[in-house]
């Protein structure tokens, strides 16, 4: 029997930092769906089911902060785990991220050996107990 | 002239170190095939390069933020919080230049009447240069000692804290001292 691989959703608009997030995660062995914007994030976050979306939380137009609110009000998708990624890492902002609804926060330089496990982490957290 | 503020520049200079240093990454993890020892290293330099990058923005960080025009509040706080709360903060870059810290609290040293946030700060710049100048295998060491009201000192006790970077433990010299008012030289102050 064949397994799916799990998919995640990349939401960031810089070119080079959505490539490195997605060559880590099809290394680790999951699908990747990628978007450049939170608009787009969410509008894939709805049509592809993703097991977990990593967000980007500075994006132009709406910020992954606006957009973690939309997709935790949502029910179709708010049982989706959500992990910041941010260049921000200002005292105060793992707070923010946390207050809107993010499930965990990891700053850039992302570590590449870390993510991984976090996302493990949090995929084993979210399956049901059947 | 009007300067980009902090978590802006932040934000920017992060964004290309997370490219640097992640592709480095995976590449010295062989994900894109295997490497050749010259490879390797050069690969390992480059990720190097960029952690110093950001250990220097960091530190940027920690300046501007002493430096910025807010008016302090004035509380009390002891010293031995301080370092500890330091501690976990300096972990990463004493590991990486495999530097240890050694903290000298005596007992009894009183409380100090200061901005705990900012001597937090210009702690962490003394302690990250201390670190950064200091060679593997060497020490840096904070030591507090009490000193006495005097003519020099001023009225009421202070309290003195001395960074000190060594290439091994025992030996060294100093890189910087703060002296720091007791809560018994400034009267009237908020106490938290």
């Amino acid at each position: 029997m064949t397994v799916e691989p799990r998919k995640i959703l990349v939401v960031e608009d810089n070119a080079l930092n959505l490539e490195l997030a997605t060559e880590l995660l099809r290394h680790a062995g999951y699908a990747v769906v990628q978007a450049r914007s939170a608009e787009d994030g969410l509008r894939l976050a709805r049509h592809e089911r993703p097991d977990l979306i990593l967000l980007d939380v500075r994006l132009p137009g709406m910020d992954g902060l606006t957009a973690v609110k939309a997709l935790k009000l949502d029910a179709s998708t708010r049982h989706i785990p959500t992990v910041a990624m941010t260049a921000q890492a200002m005292k105060g902002d793992e707070e923010a991220a946390r207050a809107a609804g993010f499930d965990a926060y990891v700053t850039k330089p992302i570590d590449t050996r870390a993510l991984p496990v976090t996302i493990a982490r949090l995929l084993a957290g979210g399956e049901s107990p059947s | 002239m009007s300067t980009p503020p902090l978590s802006s520049v932040g934000h920017d200079l992060r964004t290309p170190l997370n490219a640097i240093i992640g592709f480095a990454q995976l590449l010295e993890a062989q994900t894109g095939g295997p490497l050749n020892d010259r490879q390797r290293k050069y690969v390992s330099n480059i990720e190097t390069s960029g952690r110093q990058l950001l250990e220097l923005l960091d530190h940027l960080v920690d300046l501007t933020s002493v430096e910025s025009p807010m008016a302090p509040p004035v509380i009390v706080a002891d010293v031995d919080s301080i370092l500890r709360d330091l501690q976990p903060m300096l972990h990463g870059l004493l590991e990486r230049k495999t530097v240890t810290l050694a903290l000298e609290i005596p007992d009894g040293m009183p409380p100090v009447t200061v901005d705990r946030a900012q001597v937090k700060q210009a702690l962490s710049c003394l302690l990250r240069s201390a670190i950064m100048m200091t060679r593997a295998g060497g020490q840096v060491r904070v030591a507090a000692r009490r000193v006495e009201p005097s003519a020099a000192a001023g009225p009421g006790a202070w309290v003195e804290m001395a960074v000190r970077a060594a290439a091994s433990p025992g030996r060294g010299g100093t890189v910087a001292i703060l002296t720091l008012p007791s809560e018994l030289s400034l009267p009237g102050v908020e106490t938290t």
